[in-house]
């Protein structure tokens, strides 16, 4: 099953979040361990603690092109 | 689209993530840990060993008391290669670290030239003999000389790669460990955290039904507002911010409101403290119950330390109540806001599952690293008398451990200047100001009557 981290939307890279909410590095940091496994979703605008996907999961391309080649070829 | 519109089923997080050994490497928390502690095991190593060099490498023209420019240039000229040598090892230990975490050298690197090219200035203006004087304190003088470039000069924005605020206070935290005796954080700690969980309890519940009932702001934006005010500043903010499913926006709100609040705290604290007499320890209380976030309120606290004379009593103070008193309950509070969010309010809403483990994983580390270098140094120490303490141990081992603190520390307080770029922080709408406001005003005036005149002989002994 599907979770959010896997999705398009959701972004968790420490440098990418910061520079999503600017002002966010004066008095607090992406990088802390305070901020947990906090994402943010960009298609609901929200933060999240990545779970189960929802109804508009889109899967990375990376994952999707993977996902894609273990599905077996019949001539 | 609204959160009552959107449903994500929150089930158990998966993220590969989660508790994983990779923040041992991954987490600013864990670095701070790993150079603090490595910096105090290699100052114990070397001093057991009759070598000095840490002592050395420490340089710091901070405490020079220079009369004329004259002997500061001939400090920096005497001094030199050790300069050298102790910016070699900052920017190799930052950087390595840096780029371990995925921040990029070519940003990095430029920008910690800069920035400790910078802290020397402020050193070198604080030691001038007339600094305290004129209130030239470099905690101060720093955070307001940082204002000032990145707002009338401009710095480009990519140079926030070397300027991690928080990171910096982490480390300086772990190495104030190893100058604060244990024995302090067993007698004194649980008053802090007594004070420190009275006030976080009643300002927040103050910013949030202010927010809710007066105001009729949306009890997600409360909540936020109401942990990031009393709490954790905009780290708590974002715990709480995951754990109730709040918008984006909602966090931009705290973030703007926080850094506004703190800078002006930063300023104002200090100086009423001044005004109204208190000693060290008291203000360094009163600065910690009053001050959101870490590093804003050590700059308070050592700058009042400064003026009063006691930087020491300020700043264990201070830590007492902030980092034992507030900072370590945050995985608590998001795992209480997980639990409303799902029980109380609409169960479709948006919100993260309560999970026992936010309690650890959002635990800032960085205080184990604290306890750890007070307990280890506690230990080393025990065997002098008071007598050896004084005449070897505090020189040769003590102090050297607090200058490079104290440089962990002007880097930080630098940092928070030249980050805070008033043009990129969102206007925020008159009900949550007033909101966020009226809290500030409880908690300020709260922690004045809990630190001056409750536990004020207590603080006073520091």
């Amino acid at each position: 099953m599907s979770d959010c981290t896997q999705c398009l939307h959701c972004e968790d890279d420490p440098g990418s979040i910061e520079r999503l909410l600017p002002g966010m590095n004066i008095l607090s940091s992406a990088y802390g361990n305070t901020r947990g496994i906090t994402a943010i979703c960009q298609h609901h605008d929200m933060f999240i603690s990545p779970g189960l996907a929802c109804a508009d999961f889109r899967a990375r391309p990376g994952l999707a092109a993977a996902a894609a080649a273990s599905v077996p070829q019949h001539r | 689209m609204t959160s009552k519109e959107v449903t994500i089923e929150t089930g158990v997080p998966v993220s590969a993530r989660t508790g994983a050994l990779s923040d041992l490497y991954l987490k600013e928390d864990w670095w701070a840990i790993w150079l603090g502690l490595g910096t105090v095991v290699l100052a114990v190593v070397l001093f057991s060993n009759g070598n000095y060099f840490l002592k050395a490498l420490a340089v710091n023209p901070g405490g020079l008391k220079w009369v004329s420019a004259d002997q500061l240039l001939a400090h920096f000229a005497n001094n030199a290669s050790m300069y050298l040598l102790q910016f070699v090892a900052w920017l190799v230990l930052f950087g390595v670290s840096c780029r371990v975490m995925g921040i990029k050298m070519a940003q990095f690197v430029p920008a910690f030239v800069f920035l400790y090219l910078l802290s020397l200035a402020m050193f070198g203006i604080s030691g001038w003999v007339d600094a305290t004087k004129y209130n030239m304190e470099a905690p101060l003088l720093a955070l307001l000389i940082g204002l000032f470039i990145s707002n009338f000069i401009g710095l480009p924005a990519w140079m926030d790669a070397g300027f991690r605020v928080e990171y910096f206070v982490k480390l300086g935290i772990v190495l104030l460990g190893a100058t604060f005796p244990i024995s302090l954080v067993a007698t004194a700690g649980p008053v802090a955290i007594g004070q420190a969980m009275t006030i976080s309890v009643v300002t927040c519940l103050t910013i949030f039904f202010v927010g809710t009932r007066v105001f009729g702001l949306e009890k997600r934006l409360c909540a936020v507002l109401g942990v990031g005010g009393s709490v954790c500043g905009v780290s708590g903010s974002m715990a709480i911010a995951a754990s109730v499913g709040a918008k984006k926006e909602d966090l931009y709100t705290s973030v703007t409101l926080v850094v506004v609040w703190a800078l002006v705290m930063v300023v104002f604290l200090p100086f009423v403290s001044q005004a109204l007499g208190l000693s060290a320890g008291v203000a360094g209380a009163w600065i910690g119950t009053s001050e959101f976030a870490d590093a804003a309120g050590f700059a308070a606290a050592s700058a009042y330390g400064k003026m009063a004379g006691n930087e020491d009593a300020a700043i264990k103070a201070f830590t007492l109540m902030k980092v034992i008193g507030r900072d370590v309950w945050i995985g608590i509070w998001s795992l209480l806001f997980a639990l409303i969010s799902t029980m109380v309010w609409e169960r479709k809403e948006v919100g993260a599952k309560p999970d026992a483990g936010e309690v650890w994983r959002r635990f800032p580390k960085f205080v184990i690293g604290f306890f750890v270098a007070s307990a280890f140094m506690s230990l080393v120490t025990s065997g002098y008398s008071p007598e050896e303490f004084n005449k070897v141990v505090k020189p040769l081992l003590i102090l050297p451990l607090n200058s490079l603190r104290t440089w962990a520390f002007i880097f930080c307080f630098l940092s928070i200047g030249l980050t805070t770029r008033f043009r990129e922080l969102k206007s925020v709408g008159w009900k949550p100001f007033f909101a966020f406001t009226i809290g500030v005003a409880v908690n300020v005036t709260l922690g004045y009557i809990l630190s001056v005149h409750v536990f004020g002989a207590h603080w006073s002994a520091l």
